[in-house]
């Protein structure tokens, strides 16, 4: 079996799903590419973090997480999150202005430039 | 008679123009529910999985998170409100209210302290014109809702809770802050397009939910349906033979006290939008009512405006006939 079947859901709505032969993201513990047949795990996402799914037409989307989990068995992903966005869809020049903003703040500042950096880095991850 | 006559138009002018704005907001209301239902639907897919995900936690996990356990004499209950920003909804706002004042009512027989939380401008206002405290409240996103703002919502009422932990009968405890014990939710139901009910339920512990007796009192009794996926799927599990075998990253307790409050908030939001739906569906049901109103209205005016007329066209003919008669015949004297 070379595929499995992959969930992206976002508090407000399902961004993606469909088949997928490949899944890159980052847990807490440190990085999982989830091929299919993975053994079963659950896992919570970095705080803020880019997930890659390699779909099986051939195509890779790239979705920046917020608060997220990751729930895998052989045939199946499910990625959970509080926010997603695709990386094509993000605006990056927004994103910069809430970096620079985000920066020189502390405390709720910190949550803001975790949030424009993974934006940033998931829309450098899909243009390269 | 001619004053009559002005009024009158003034008072169909009037009307006329209130009409106008009342079949707007209708239209806006039908439109919205439409939106609002759409994104409950939306919304469906991540409490699905959510549920899933508890479920192979709760096998692995120890259930004895705090947010799951019941607390030995709960003093304090937190109640949030869900009322809406604007009026113009009909019997919504009323509704809700009524059903908070039983809930609080409920809560003071059974000893416990009620602890207000509203969401909405409507709600805000009733407690202020009543001189009751409200513990927190968020407005301007009731027709709306996003899900940061629930998120928002649902941290505060979770940190509360858990700052209830270690509370010692009436102090606050070794942590300083005096939280709550349990926490409640009074919604509006959204069942369908003609019929919203005030549902009150109980969020933490996570266990019972309240249900609408055929008497018409609320009574608690333990939750069967969607109110605890946690507990649902403890015993789901039990009957479902072998499962995989799941490993966790970090530690399966770890995850559960991470995805817990993410569920309470995605709860919460589910109430948000239905709430939402509600609303529209009240406000376009009141607007229609106007609009209805109004066009009845404008329609005895208008008689009431041709009557008049005619009878002061009716007033000018006899005076000008009288007034001719009085010519011919004070000239028949001469």
């Amino acid at each position: 079996m070379a595929e499995m079947t992959v969930e992206l859901v976002a508090v407000e709505r399902r961004l993606w799903s469909g088949e997928a032969n490949f899944v890159f993201a980052r847990t807490t513990e440190g990085e999982v590419g989830v091929l299919p047949g993975h053994e079963p795990l659950l896992a919570q996402l970095e705080q803020a973090g880019v997930v890659r799914i390699d779909s099986i037409d051939g195509t890779s989307v790239t979705v920046a997480v917020h608060g997220g989990f990751v729930s895998i068995t052989p045939d199946r992903v499910t990625i959970l999150a509080e926010y997603a966005e695709f990386a094509h869809e993000i605006d990056v020049a927004r994103a910069r202005a809430a970096l620079d903003k985000a920066g020189a703040s502390e405390g709720e500042g910190t949550a803001a430039r975790a949030r424009a950096e993974v934006r940033l880095r998931a829309a450098e991850a899909a243009s390269a | 008679m001619a004053a009559q006559i002005r009024v009158l138009r003034r008072r169909i002018r009037s009307t006329q123009s209130i009409k106008k704005i009342t079949r707007a907001m209708e239209l806006i209301a039908t439109s919205r529910i439409a939106k609002a239902r759409a994104r409950v639907q939306e919304a469906k897919p991540y409490s699905e999985e959510m549920t899933r995900v508890l479920t192979e936690l709760a096998t692995h996990a120890a259930l004895d998170h705090p947010l799951l356990v019941e607390r030995e004499s709960p003093k304090r209950a937190a109640v949030l409100v869900v009322t809406s920003d604007r009026g113009q909804c009909g019997g919504y706002n009323a509704n809700v209210l009524k059903e908070a004042e039983q809930l609080q009512q409920l809560l003071r027989e059974q000893g416990k302290q009620p602890v207000l939380y509203v969401i909405g401008r409507k709600g805000v206002g009733y407690y202020r014109f009543r001189r009751r405290p409200v513990a927190a409240s968020w407005t301007g996103f009731s027709e709306q809702p996003t899900y940061a703002d629930a998120a928002e919502a649902a941290r505060t009422l979770v940190a509360a809770f858990m700052a209830g932990q270690d509370d010692e009968n009436g102090s606050a405890g070794p942590d300083g802050i005096e939280g709550v014990d349990e926490l409640h939710l009074v919604y509006t139901q959204f069942k369908n397009m003609v019929t919203q009910t005030p549902q009150a339920r109980r969020m933490a512990p996570m266990e019972v939910e309240y249900t609408e007796t055929e008497e018409g009192g609320i009574a608690s009794e333990t939750a069967t349906g969607g109110a605890s996926g946690v507990t649902d799927a403890a015993q789901q599990a039990g009957q479902i033979g072998p499962r995989p075998l799941y490993d966790f990253e970090p530690s399966a307790d770890v995850l559960f006290d991470a995805l817990l409050p993410k569920y309470i908030g995605a709860r919460l939001f589910a109430a948000l939008l239905e709430s939402a739906a509600s609303e529209s569906a009240n406000r376009q049901r009141a607007m229609k009512a106007a609009t209805d109103n109004a066009n009845e209205l404008i329609r005895t005016l208008t008689l009431e405006a041709n009557q008049a007329r005619q009878a002061q066209i009716t007033q000018e003919i006899s005076e000008i006939v009288g007034g001719a008669d009085a010519l011919v015949s004070a000239g028949s004297e001469n």
